[in-house]
């Protein structure tokens, strides 16, 4: 089990990412990267930054970081931990987390709603990682 | 009550706010009995698909006039109806 926002859980999924046919064809003409933010709160003193660098169907980039300054993505989604969990366990779609203000979007909301396919496989993409939550 | 499909260019882009709350317009704004049951986004296609109901098409734009996707961007509005199209098909 890797703990969920982890460096070591980001790649995890870097790696089930550029594995994934479904998530290459999906998100074939994808180009923007993310910052992931986990909000403080929840046990989290602090908000976590999981950064991925998507592009045409690839992660070519992904780390943890507590310095969002780092990198200046096109995308910044950020919520609570909780949310994040009911995303990953597919309780709650991430379009109808974005649409319903349960997770906050920095960025063209035009080009998410585009892409629903490749975030969908982009979650399936989670699903895979062996993921420990914080109780 | 008749089903209209009204068909919106998806703007080239646009905040999550700006969505959520052109959203919210829309449910407020509903006027003389007409109601936004549906909407899909056709991504590739740049077009998004609203259903209503409502007494007529008018109705329909007057609800659409106040918001964000009002007028002149309300595009093609088109009447729907399961029955005209079960009637080319049997």
């Amino acid at each position: 089990m890797i703990k969920f926002a982890t460096d070591e859980w980001i790649k995890a999924l870097m790696e089930v990412i550029n594995k994934s046919e479904a998530y290459a064809q999906a998100a074939r003409n994808w180009e923007g990267d993310f910052y992931f933010i986990v909000d403080a709160g929840d046990g989290i003193e602090e908000p976590y930054y999981l950064y991925m660098d998507l592009w045409h169907g690839k992660c070519r980039e992904a780390f943890a970081t507590a310095d969002p300054s780092i990198k200046d993505p096109v995308f910044r989604m950020s919520g609570p931990l909780s949310n994040w969990r009911k995303v990953i366990e597919k309780k709650l779609d991430p379009i109808q987390g974005l649409l319903t203000r349960q997770f906050k979007l920095k960025g063209d909301m035009v080009m998410i709603m585009k892409n629903v396919k490749a975030a969908q496989e982009l979650v399936n993409c989670t699903t895979l990682v062996p993921t420990q939550f914080p109780e | 009550m008749a089903r209209f499909i009204v068909i919106h260019m998806t703007p080239e882009k646009v905040t999550q706010d700006e969505i959520v709350e052109g959203g919210r317009k829309v449910a407020a704004s509903q006027v003389r009995g007409a109601r936004w049951l549906n909407s899909w986004v056709a991504g590739e296609a740049e077009k998004l698909f609203c259903e209503w109901e409502a007494p007529d098409a008018d109705a329909v734009r007057a609800s659409l006039e106040p918001t964000a996707v009002g007028s002149g961007a309300a595009g093609d509005l088109i009447p729907i109806g399961a029955r005209r199209l079960l009637d080319y098909l049997l």
